[in-house]
């Protein structure tokens, strides 16, 4: 079974509302844009309040890539890019946005694919090279101009126990020259939307758009809370899809109610002690991007083994690494893009016990040797899956589910439970 | 090659080349303080005004990396261990500092964050990090000069002193002497055939190995000795453009052995080395920036235009017959089917390997899938010489 299985069952009500939301929302995009609204197509790594702010909508390529990848038709794209010349080597994950794009001729792209942007915003970085030519193939494609942000690398890790540093204490985490320089480069994003738009920015706005954001991430750190004070009230690849949709729209209005949701609704399950897995006996953590070529893997060990993935880096780094409190708070998200501390051991164990996991699972391509030993000395067992994150040709049923299996049962000692059967394809819900 | 000194002077650079595993060894030996280098846009003027000799870390295959082993996944990138290896692994005394630049940031913060929490790491060689932003804007101007000038500061506390206007003017001098020589001989190649390409890469790469001043003699020596080769003269010639700047000659040799003659190479350490002088009757800090903010290379270069003008200019000129993209990285091979319709539509034709040329099966395997594309480009040039 290649990157094949049923779609993994909701639990929260709030689930199918936001995601309907955010594919409502795209759908209006679409028809905006063709009656001349201009919209921006960015990467991740961009200060979105800034386009909030002007009131320009965005597409995210990270998000668009995922979105590809859950509907299962990365295997197509990738075909296709070969057949264009783009050798079989290439670094895929966050290739599908341009992938869909080029693929014009496809009867049935992703949710009537991406329309052209008024720009496209991405950052230059020299640890991921790949960007600059991609995102220019894909300007030239549409016809577009780029607005390249420029992040030269410090060379330096992040401060030891940066997250309680982060929000206010963000002027101290990094080299001045850098924030300097990073501030300068957020003046110029401005200039340019401001050029693209013909208005100027309004600061009231962006400090709105700002202190939404900081609110969206302190409604997350609430269910992240909860989940750490009881039983998983959520499954990851909830988790994960609702907190993505809604940290791709952050700053915004939409983005703030949704995250109010989504807090009120997990708050309330706790409540009433409705938990994902009644027989949880055993927390996991997922070390790095996320598995999103088939996310419903999160649940597939929870009937037969009590196994609950309860942590990954998307839901946590909203909320260490992202809010940003200060007075100028164009220098204050400038802060956040000098350096956010993903990929960081410390805060990676930290999290791993202060949400109680047993173990640690990863994609293969995913794990160092000093992850490996960092893990090893804090008591935490890691297993390297051996799967890509979005193509789906890599997808071995079998194979991981034997893995995992013998993760759980020897080295995590986790007995499976009489008569259950784990599978990617089954998720279930009890109450308590 | 005809003179005894041209080729005495290229088996001496050749031996500095092939055993840069042990460059710093040999002049710490000779009573030099090393300051170690690697990664691109390092601006060796300034280790050179410090009084300090500049020695490139380059890896190397089949390099024991036991501490990187520990540190890095088992089937981990072995070029990168290597790297971390010879950092860390430095015997003590041996590097007063490791100038560590893009793209190897990877490395930089991974030393660090080991020597905060590792009792072992702490008497590891210390490093700085030093890269710029690239894009031609006044800012990146400034900012290349603030961070050049750091840079001297902090070299400056190893000589002990400042790195006054002096120290860097003569730095300067010595490293455009060295530039000049090494432009000879990246035009000679496009002449007639008179040097393989491993031969010459190798020669141009030893810079990084040497003292300048010999280096520049020895240079000189290899120009002014070559003479046409019989042997090289009907073959292909072909431009190599790889994924990154090659730390070794084996996609060289692996063309060359398939039957071609590489006359350039699309890399910092070939036809695009450092070869630009810089600017001597100005402000040599403000010189260095500038020199190093404008001709650093990398794959994130923006726009297209500046980051392709070479290829899409020198690998059209009537003298090459092909082009060989060699990608030895995940990144590479974006540009590639722009690059190629390009070179197609001027009578170049171009072709892209997949592969690793670095181990001896990869070598051996980029051999075998160039044969075919070296043998068609062999008929064509026969058939316009008739």
């Amino acid at each position: 079974m290649s990157g094949a299985g049923e779609r993994s069952k909701n639990d929260l009500a709030c689930t199918p509302v936001i995601r309907a939301g955010q594919k409502e929302w795209f759908l209006n995009l679409r028809k905006q844009v063709a009656e001349g609204k201009p919209y921006v197509f960015s990467e991740a790594f961009i200060p979105h309040e800034i386009l909030e702010a002007f009131d320009l909508p965005y597409v995210i390529n990270e998000w668009w890539s995922g979105l590809v990848a859950a509907r299962r038709q990365s295997a197509y794209y990738f075909n296709d890019l070969e057949a264009r010349g783009f050798h079989a080597g290439l670094e895929r994950y966050t290739a599908l946005a341009y992938a869909t794009v080029v693929d014009d001729k496809n009867p049935d792209p992703p949710w009537g694919g991406l329309p052209k942007p008024a720009f496209i915003a991405f950052s230059i970085s020299s640890a991921r090279p790949q960007n600059v030519p991609r995102y220019e193939q894909l300007a030239k494609v549409w016809g577009v101009p780029c607005l390249p942000i420029e992040v030269p690398s410090t060379g330096r890790p992040m401060l030891g126990h940066w997250w309680e540093a982060s929000r206010r204490g963000w002027e101290q985490l990094y080299p001045t020259y850098h924030l300097d320089y990073m501030t300068e480069t957020f003046k110029e994003f401005v200039k340019f939307c401001e050029d693209a738009t013909g208005t100027k920015l309004d600061m009231a706005k962006l400090r709105e758009a700002v202190d939404r954001g900081n609110q969206q991430q302190r409604y997350f750190e609430e269910i992240r809370t909860a989940i750490i004070e009881n039983k998983s009230p959520v499954s990851m690849n909830e988790q994960l899809g609702n907190v993505m949709t809604i940290q791709w729209r952050r700053g915004s209005e939409w983005a703030l109610n949704a995250a109010k949701m989504f807090r009120d609704e997990v708050i309330e399950r706790v409540r009433a002690k409705q938990w994902l897995c009644p027989n949880e006996t055993t927390r996991l953590l997922w070390l790095g991007r996320g598995l999103w070529q088939n996310t419903s893997f999160y649940r597939a060990f929870e009937e037969s083994h009590g196994a609950v993935f309860v942590r990954s880096m998307y839901m946590s780094i909203a909320i260490d690494g992202y809010p940003r409190y200060g007075r100028d708070p164009l220098r204050a998200l400038a802060s956040r893009y000098c350096g956010i501390g993903l990929l960081n051991l410390d805060w990676d164990i930290h999290e791993a016990k202060t949400h109680g996991v047993a173990g640690v699972v990863a994609a293969a391509d995913n794990v160092n040797g000093r992850q490996r030993a960092a893990f090893a000395k804090a008591g935490l067992p890691l297993l390297a899956l051996d799967v890509d994150l979005v193509d789906g040709r890599t997808w071995n049923e079998d194979a991981l589910n034997n893995q995992m299996s013998e993760f759980l049962e020897k080295t995590l000692n986790v007995p499976r439970q009489a008569g259950r059967r784990s599978s990617s394809a089954d998720s279930s819900v009890g109450t308590h | 090659m005809g003179e005894d000194a041209g080729a005495a002077a290229l088996r001496e650079l050749e031996q500095a080349y092939r055993g840069s595993a042990s460059a710093a060894d040999r002049a710490c030996k000779a009573g030099e303080r090393i300051v170690a280098y690697c990664g691109q846009g390092i601006p060796q003027e300034l280790i050179l005004a410090a009084g300090c000799f500049p020695v490139a870390l380059t890896p190397y295959a089949g390099h024991p990396t036991p501490l990187a082993d520990e540190q890095f996944d088992r089937d981990g990138n072995p070029w990168l261990k290597s790297m971390f290896e010879q950092i860390v692994g430095a015997p003590r005394d041996l590097l007063e500092l490791v100038v560590i630049g893009p793209p190897l940031q990877e490395i930089s913060v991974m030393i660090e964050d080991l020597r905060r929490y590792e009792e072992t790491f702490e008497l590891v060689t210390p490093t700085c990090y030093f890269e710029l932003a690239l894009r031609q804007t006044d800012r990146n101007s400034r900012y290349a000069k603030d961070r050049t000038s750091a840079l001297a500061r902090r070299l400056g506390t190893l000589a002990g002193a400042e790195l006054n206007t002096t120290r860097l003017a003569a730095a300067i001098a010595l490293t455009n002497a060295r530039r000049k020589s090494m432009q000879r001989l990246i035009e000679a190649r496009r002449g007639e055939a008179m040097i393989t390409g491993a031969a010459a890469y190798r020669a141009l790469g030893a810079s990084k190995f040497l003292d300048v001043e010999h280096y520049t003699s020895c240079i000189d020596a290899v120009t002014s000795a070559l003479v046409v080769s019989s042997n090289l003269r009907d073959r292909p010639r072909i431009v190599l453009a790889p994924s990154s700047a090659l730390a070794h000659d084996q996609a060289h040799e692996a063309l060359e052995a398939a039957g071609a003659l590489v006359i350039a190479e699309d890399d910092s350490g070939g036809s695009r080395s450092d070869v630009q002088p810089i600017v001597e009757d100005v402000d040599p800090i403000a010189a260095i920036a500038a020199h190093y903010h404008q001709t650093t290379l990398g794959h994130h270069i923006f726009p297209a235009e500046r980051r392709l003008d070479w290829i899409k200019t020198e690998a059209i000129k009537p003298d090459v017959d092909g082009v060989v993209f060699y990608a030895e990285d995940s990144f590479f091979g974006w540009d590639y089917p722009e690059l190629k319709n390009h070179l197609e539509s001027h009578g170049k034709a171009a072709v892209l390997f997949d592969v690793d040329a670095r181990t001896p099966a990869g070598r051996i395997k980029l051999e075998h899938m160039a044969r075919p594309f070296i043998e068609r480009l062999a008929c064509t040039r026969e058939e316009r010489s008739r």
